[in-house]
């Protein structure tokens, strides 16, 4: 019987203890910290100092320095993997146990707000003088419903930029990069007829022909009133609507004329990046980002006939010619919950990460900060990062779908875009099926 | 008494061992089953706003053809590793018993060998074998003067099913054979040796004497396989990702997406709860072809 006890307590030890793993962090997010002197702030974000992207780093170098003139304040730093981040965002989400401070994307904001998750930030965006005017134009509008601001974005790149290789240009006689789209289209069969693929393609995440491709010839075909439209959802915009369809038409025009290598759908951005740097490619499509991976990891011959250019003007588009996709990918968001002193601490930190200093560093590190930046011809920039500093200044940032709308809109183009540039849908018939979930 | 108990214990003594294991069972298993199948009723994107709509997912969930398309592929896998997992398995086991083959020991291992690997790692492996440029397949291909054969084998949306298949048949033929070979030594040696008595060939034994015994065994396996089948994910998830467009997802792919990428919770649970029904309706079915041969 003595036995029976004990092994019974065991077990009820054992139940506790399990039980109690379960319900450990009910209150991760209260915010209870205040009145005391020391502020701790839990922040949750995918920055990997191994990786050494550009943007990522300088934000951490910031944090440092934030932490060492602030001793007071203790951050409590989460750190996942890109690809993690986003799953466990959502999932904390869900769990309704967000940490204090935390990473969204454009198209999270309508779903946290609509579950009173994130707190609004215009005040704090005009605490500081002249704050809120300084980013640039079009970075804070993905984060922004209703006028209203719920996100800092960090950087706000182009996503949509073509690196080519000049070298074999020369090589097949393209003297210099096409300057309208029907020269575009002889480029790719003359590179063709040479036996090199034309563009490099690695579209397995399904986000490349949306980010880098499809948002800027959308905005080429459409205009801005169209995707205005779209999002006010008021009927006057359709997904079938000619020049949408005319967008969608060009990509697959590009895949009609072999413009992409065979496995597009099969091997991811990384890969297509590879592709580019062994000499295979000529040409390959991604954000500004990719400067930094090209500049460190493409062999020497590779990196100094890179350029850097946009889509050549559409003859026949509605819309303005000199824009590229762009604005911010991810911005700091605030929980609901946080106040008094810990949310000052707060803005004092998520000021430090966004200012003009901060995107300063960003640009030297090699990535377009979402914050205006004087005196860059100062500037000590790898050629790359210059060149596309310089092409950006005359063009005009326009919205990145894939960040703005709804996620599950976004898959359906995705997957859509996926089977038309292997040939297994028409244009015409992706837009109708776009236009189906949109008007669910 | 003591002793007697030790050896036959009281019924609530039992249940009292099982307890522990139930009750992590229950944990991770059981409550999340229940929980899916009341968010399966919301219309729920994450966060406290949730709505009661009653069976509107479901009704959804009916007129989904991503859903029933991605059934069909689970189908697909579970015809093919019935074949392939369970046909091979029994073919190499009967293989093994016979006396001419040498290093027995070695083949098992060999076979079983990619059983013990984790399903990503397969998948990043066949993903470079299928490489359409450098990748090992067409590589050899090309060597042997096939040059007509070559294919983007993920990116065809017509073959990219088998394409995803072969791996999951080859990863779980080794499991199926040590199932066999064990069920093999348990059949008595009198009935070979009356047989060989009789004159049969030793394909005669297999056919009359080893196939006939180990039936229960292959409705185990079976049962087995498609259990394991209408949950298949990662192998996909890190070959093609459902791709392209949804040609190649699996139930558990589109019940994933559903509730991570578009974050349609709600929605997402009625697909698990779905998955769900089907396979207990095939196991079901399987269960009942399986009994009706027995009579």
């Amino acid at each position: 019987m003595k036995a029976f006890i004990l092994k019974f307590t065991l077990f009820v030890a054992i139940v506790s203890l399990l039980t109690a793993c379960g319900s450990g962090d009910d209150n991760a997010t209260g915010s209870e910290n205040q009145g005391g002197d020391d502020v701790s702030i839990s922040l949750m974000h995918y920055y990997n100092k191994e990786l050494g992207e550009p943007a990522p780093t300088a934000q951490l170098e910031k944090l440092d320095e934030f932490a060492a003139n602030n001793p007071d304040v203790t951050i409590n730093q989460e750190i996942q993997s890109h690809d993690n981040y986003e799953t466990k965002v959502k999932t904390l989400a869900a769990g309704d146990e967000l940490p204090d401070v935390f990473l969204i994307k454009g198209s999270m904001t309508q779903q946290f707000l609509e579950n009173e998750q994130v707190m609004n930030l215009d005040e704090f965006l005009n605490e500081n003088d002249g704050w809120q005017d300084q980013f640039i134009d079009g970075t804070l509008t993905p984060f922004q419903v209703d006028g209203s601001a719920y996100g800092v974005p960090i950087s706000g790149g182009a996503t949509h930029i073509v690196y080519y290789n000049q070298a074999i240009f020369d090589e097949v006689g393209i003297e210099a990069f096409p300057a309208t789209w029907d020269e575009f289209l002889a480029a790719i069969d003359t590179l063709n007829e040479n036996d090199v693929t034309p563009i490099a393609l690695g579209n397995k995440g399904k986000w490349v022909l949306n980010s880098s491709y499809l948002s800027t010839l959308g905005n080429r075909y459409t205009g801005d009133e169209w995707f205005d439209n779209i999002l006010a959802n008021n009927g006057e915009a359709a997904f079938t609507d000619q020049p949408f369809i005319d967008a969608l038409s060009a990509i697959n025009q590009l895949a009609d004329r072999d413009a992409f290598n065979e496995n597009m759908n099969s091997i991811d951005n990384s890969e297509q990046q590879a592709l580019y740097m062994n000499g295979k490619a000529a040409m390959f499509i991604e954000g500004d980002w990719a400067a930094g991976s090209i500049s460190s990891n493409a062999p020497e011959e590779v990196l100094e006939n890179t350029h850097v250019a946009i889509f050549p003007a559409i003859d026949d588009a509605g819309g303005n010619q000199n824009t590229v996709s762009g604005g911010g990918g991810w911005a700091y968001a605030i929980n609901a919950d946080v106040t008094g002193e810990k949310l000052e601490a707060i803005k004092d930190m998520i000021y430090h990460l966004t200012n003009e200093e901060a995107g300063k560093l960003i640009l030297e590190k090699g990535q377009m900060p979402a914050i205006k930046v004087s005196g860059t011809e100062d500037m000590e920039l790898g050629r790359l990062t210059r060149e596309i500093l310089e092409l950006l200044e005359d063009n005009k940032y326009v919205p990145i779908y894939d960040t703005i709308l709804e996620p599950a809109l976004i898959e359906e183009m995705n997957n859509n875009m996926q089977v038309m540039v292997i040939g297994q849908v028409t244009p015409e018939k992706a837009a109708e099926n776009i236009q189906k979930v949109y008007s669910k | 008494m003591k002793t007697k108990s030790a050896i036959k214990p009281r019924n609530s003594k039992i249940y009292l061992y099982l307890l522990p294991g139930l009750a992590i069972y229950a944990f991770v298993v059981l409550v999340p089953l229940v929980m899916a199948l009341r968010y399966s009723f919301f219309d729920w994107s994450g966060g406290p706003n949730m709505d009661f709509i009653g069976l509107d997912n479901f009704v959804a969930l009916i007129q989904d053809d991503v859903f029933w398309q991605s059934f069909r592929n689970n189908l697909f896998i579970i015809i093919m590793s019935i074949i392939g997992q369970v046909g091979i398995a029994f073919l190499i086991a009967v293989l093994l018993t016979r006396s001419w083959v040498k290093w027995k020991q070695f083949h098992r291992t060999v076979i079983f060998i990619p059983n013990v690997l984790a399903a990503v790692i397969i998948g990043f492996l066949w993903s470079m074998i299928y490489n359409h440029d450098y990748g090992l397949l067409n590589y050899s291909l090309n060597a042997a003067g096939l040059e007509s054969w070559i294919s983007p084998w993920l990116d065809d949306p017509s073959i990219v099913m088998a394409s995803v298949t072969i791996p999951i048949v080859w990863q779980f033929i080794g499991f199926y054979l040590i199932i066999f070979m064990s069920a093999m030594q348990n059949i008595p040696d009198e009935l070979y040796e009356a047989a060989k008595i009789d004159g049969a060939t030793s394909w005669k034994q297999t056919w009359h004497i080893t196939m006939p015994m180990l039936k229960s065994t292959f409705r185990v396996a079976i049962m087995l396989c498609i259990a394991g089948n209408m949950k298949v994910f990662d192998h996909i998830f890190v070959m093609t990702g459902g791709g392209p467009g949804s040609s190649s997802t699996v139930m558990a792919q589109y019940a994933y997406d559903v509730s991570f990428n578009r974050f349609e919770l709600g929605y997402g649970s009625a697909v698990s709860i779905g998955m769900l029904a089907l396979s207990l309706g095939l196991i079901l079915i399987s269960q009942i072809i399986g009994r009706g041969e027995k009579e």
